[in-house]
């Protein structure tokens, strides 16, 4: 018996292995491009050359700003994210709050109603915003843009909202109403005050995903009103350079801040959650 | 038996900062049934965790049936275990439950199934083995989980809190099968659990362990006639606990004087300690006293508590104006009620001087 | 004001802009599908016809549906296969610093835009990019054209890869660890316990991963644009240049249908499966 337990401890051990292997593969399959990006947007080189680069200068992140398309892409995403976030997180926010409360029996399909654009390939969303927007006159491209993004963001800040609303027991807007406050008091004390790291959670990734959205906007926008990714997938399709490599390296610590700031308000353990068997 | 079926040699265990196991000591015979016992957070499960290999020992040594365990991963260690929400598979039957061990050691087929047969049949769940652990009860469950830890004869079986998942006729019932199985099986066990019933019902000695220590060892009755310590004389059982003054004046006897001034006679082993403190189980409190109580208290009866078979009287000693609940059988009583003054009275015997910790 | 009207006073701002932009919309674009495409004019033909949807049936249309089904497949197999064991292992460490670490970075990975994070790729894969090396490694240069599938495949893996972790971090969450110790303490050495309790009770959760990871491959529009240098094309993209390069209203409409169709069927299949296989008392 004892060969086959030695070859059972090492096939175990062997197993181990592998899996740690493809774990710190996986990571590094991750991590590395961005690595890369981020060295090579510092490369003096006035040409794309191999890796790595032997000088460095800040010359890509000031050739971004002396770009008239992107700075004014950049307004625009801005603009354009800022003002889908706030209209899709009071929309989204809003459904949450009445789908969470109700024991209702339409609740289901009304849920699934609100997350269904999630689900619909966004070029369609942008097709046929264009045909719909050009149907009822709507010609003004920030107009339609912001009427794409929220369309696609408002599943993410119903569904933040909802997730934020599962720890708040119903009692408590029952107990403001049984000690005199009207519903909407009720709402205003006892439930809102308390979805607030759902709420922003949602808002966040609304503003992050508009930001970032291409199939949409390309339908949407026109030569005067172009977004950010725009800009720079039509300026790199003529002239390949590290500008983008500065702006993503830009783009990645944006995201690491955001990701430090949820973990300090909320705890990243919280915002994933536990699971059922919680240890 | 030559070796131990189970010693722990000054186990150690930390998380962080905090020492989860501080320094535990045990051993269990072999074939012999013990109960580690001690309130939530104490670290028994901790230390059933590194018995079973799913935690590092930091120190100290685990020897399983003459092995040394530190090396071995667990599912080498040939240790059985029932754990408290009996982990069954849930995609596979109870039968195929109670196999998989044994098709881990490579049994075949037909010695599987015999093997299998007269496992259901030891705790009895003929019948029932190609149900999925959904359409099993609870006490069912737990049965299967019990087979499927012994399918493989394992040389230790850890059991964790076996039946506090069951609801309370239920434990009762499976208490005295539980202990039937066991002992029939003879394999060495160690049960893990807050609950003194399931330890006094089932082991044949109980572990007390408290803050990552084993406090006290030995049969149930020795732990509850002589504790050592406060721990031990208020987890098992009740405890009227006085603190104050100890004298020995040499054998087992001495005097206690309490905080309250009361004075009492005792006679009791004594282990050396900083602090004592004095512990007198209720029911040996007598009203009236006996013939062998030599120590006397003086009370008022402030309330009489009916339980049935029982009475409950809430007395305030005159001296000191501590109130006490004393349990007295209802027909020697009945005569007794609130207001009355009583003598109470207590053998030294049963006032027994333990540490303070 | 009760509750059910303040109910109402909540959900309509949601329900009109669902009517409005998004039924509306699609409405307007089956129709459109079924006109006729009249060369130099931009819609408001007049008739119906089949000929956009059975045009997509020729060969080198139904390549490009062919090629955004197989990458995208392929794709969403591998980020399965590569987030099945982080994810796991995200789940089961005890030690919090490894188990934030995991989470903070796939959480910035998912904030981050991914049109930032395709470029990258170009640089590091691409050939002037110091990986360009793996082409040659599984035999399809950097240099040649098809080596843009193999970077489509790429940057595919990296917009979905985060994605489907968390997924599976959910589902391994909910799966007690008590069950793989008892394994192990059966006997049971790491990759049995995985073969036959982990995975097998990870099925459900995988199979509806794979689905949503599967519809948002075959959805994407970016990752082929930049990466696909021309050779390797979506139905998206497709879907766009019907658009752009010739105008033709009605034919990207049909695509539009068909991806529609392609997504909400999929979105089905994972629900049924998830239905099927998951108790009923798992589900939230």
């Amino acid at each position: 018996m004892t060969s086959t337990a030695c070859a059972s401890v090492a096939g175990d051990r062997l197993a181990g292995f592998l899996v740690r292997f493809l774990l710190i593969a996986t990571v590094l399959f991750l991590v590395i491009p961005i690595a890369i990006s981020g060295i090579l947007s510092f490369d003096d080189r006035e040409f794309i050359g191999p890796f790595p680069p032997t000088a460095f200068s800040l010359r890509w992140y000031r050739s971004f700003f002396e770009n008239p398309s992107y700075i004014s892409g950049l307004f625009v995403s801005l603009r354009l994210a800022l003002l889908s976030a706030v209209i899709s997180t009071v929309v989204g926010a809003g459904a949450a709050f009445a789908l969470a409360e109700t024991r209702w029996r339409a609740r289901g399909l009304v849920e699934i109603l609100f997350l269904s654009p999630r689900f619909i390939p966004t070029v369609v969303i942008g097709f046929s915003m264009l045909g719909f927007a050009s149907a009822i006159h709507i010609f003004d491209a920030f107009t339609r843009l912001v009427m794409g993004h929220v369309v696609i963001t408002i599943p993410f800040t119903v569904r933040a909202t909802l997730a934020g609303l599962v720890g708040v027991r119903r009692g408590l807007s029952e107990a403001a109403i049984s000690l005199g406050a009207p519903p909407w008091r009720a709402f205003l004390d006892a439930t809102l005050p308390l979805a607030r790291t759902g709420i922003i959670a949602g808002a966040l990734m609304a503003f992050a995903l508009s930001f970032d959205e291409v199939a949409v906007s390309i339908f949407l926008t026109d030569a005067f009103t172009q977004t950010l990714p725009i800009a720079l997938v039509a300026e790199m399709r003529a002239n390949l350079n590290l500008t983008v490599a500065a702006v993503a390296t830009v783009f990645a610590i944006i995201a690491m801040l955001i990701v430090a700031v949820l973990d300090r308000v909320a705890g990243l353990d919280a915002i994933i959650g536990r699971g059922m068997y919680r240890e | 038996m030559s070796s131990p079926g189970l010693e722990l040699v000054n186990i150690v265990k930390h998380f962080g900062s905090h020492a989860a196991v501080d320094g535990a000591s045990l051993s269990v015979d072999s074939g012999e049934i013990v109960a580690l016992l001690g309130p939530s957070g104490c670290g028994k499960t901790t230390t059933l965790r590194l018995i079973a290999g799913f935690e590092r020992l930091d120190d100290g040594r685990i020897v399983v049936g003459g092995i040394d365990v530190a090396k071995v991963p667990p599912f080498r260690r040939h240790i059985g275990i029932v754990f408290q929400d009996y982990a069954l598979f849930p995609h596979m039957t109870a039968a195929q439950n109670i196999e998989y061990g044994m098709r881990q050691h490579g049994f075949g087929r037909p010695e599987r199934e015999e093997r299998r047969r007269d496992l259901l049949r030891l705790v009895r769940l003929d019948g029932l083995e190609h149900r999925s652990p959904a359409a099993l009860s609870g006490g069912q469950q737990q049965r299967v989980a019990l087979a499927r830890a012994l399918a493989i004869s394992p040389r230790l079986l850890l059991l964790d809190g076996p039946l506090s998942n069951l609801d309370a006729k239920l434990r009762e019932t499976l208490r005295g099968e539980l202990r039937d199985i066991l002992c029939s099986v003879g394999t060495t066990t160690l049960i893990v659990t807050h609950d003194q019933i399931e330890a006094i019902g089932i082991a044949h000695r109980i572990a007390l362990m408290n803050r990552g220590r084993i406090v006290q060892i030995g049969a149930p009755r020795e732990i509850y006639e002589a504790p050592t310590t406060r721990f031990a004389a208020q987890f098992v059982g009740q405890s009227l606990w006085f603190g104050g003054r100890f004298e020995h004046s040499g054998n087992d006897r001495g005097r206690f004087v309490s905080d309250e001034g009361l004075l009492f006679d005792t006679e009791s082993p004594v282990t050396s300690a900083s602090r004592y403190g004095l512990s007198i189980r209720p029911e040996h409190i007598h009203v009236p006293p006996r013939a062998a109580d030599a120590n006397r208290l003086a009370a008022v009866v402030e309330r009489v508590d009916f339980l049935g078979a029982e009475l409950i009287l809430r007395c305030r000693l005159d001296q000191g104006d501590r109130v006490i609940a004393i349990p007295v059988r209802a027909d020697e009583c009945i005569t007794i009620g609130a207001g009355d003054h009583v003598d109470l009275g207590v053998a030294p015997v049963h006032c027994r001087v333990v540490a303070d910790e | 004001m009760s509750m059910s009207v303040l109910r109402r006073v909540l959900l309509s701002p949601g329900l009109l802009i669902l009517a409005v932009l998004v039924v509306a919309p699609i409405t307007l674009m089956a129709l459109e599908s079924l006109r006729p495409f009249v060369g130099g004019r931009a819609g408001g033909t007049t008739g119906w016809t089949l000929r956009n949807y059975t045009e997509l049936t020729q060969p080198a249309y139904a390549y490009y549906f062919w090629d955004t089904f197989r990458i995208g497949f392929i794709a969403s197999a591998a980020a399965l296969l590569l987030a099945t064991p982080l994810a796991w292992q995200a789940a089961r460490t005890t030690q919090p610093a490894l188990r934030v670490l995991i989470f903070g970075l796939l959480i910035s990975l998912l904030f981050m835009s991914l049109i930032a994070k395709l470029y990258a790729i170009q640089m590091t894969f691409g050939p002037t990019g110091p990986f360009a090396a793996l082409g040659t490694l599984i035999g399809v240069p950097a240099r040649s054209p098809q080596y843009a599938q193999v970077q489509v495949f790429i940057g595919l893996l990296h917009f979905v890869l985060p994605l489907a972790t968390l997924m599976m971090i959910g589902t391994f969450q909910n799966i007690s660890p008590r069950l793989e110790e008892a394994a192990s303490s059966l006997g049971a050495p790491r990759w049995s316990v995985a073969l036959s309790v982990t995975l097998p009770l990870a099925v459900p959760g995988l199979l509806a991963a794979f689905m949503i990871v599967f519809a948002a491959c075959i959805s994407n529009f970016v990752v082929p644009l930049i990466l696909g240098r021309g050779v390797v094309l979506f139905a998206t993209n497709l879907m766009y240049t019907r658009f752009s390069d010739i105008a033709d209203y009605p034919s990207g409409a049909a695509i539009g249908v068909i991806m529609l169709v392609l997504a909400g069927t999929m979105v089905y299949a994972m629900t049924a499966i998830v239905r099927r296989l998951v108790p009923a008392d798992v589900q939230r």
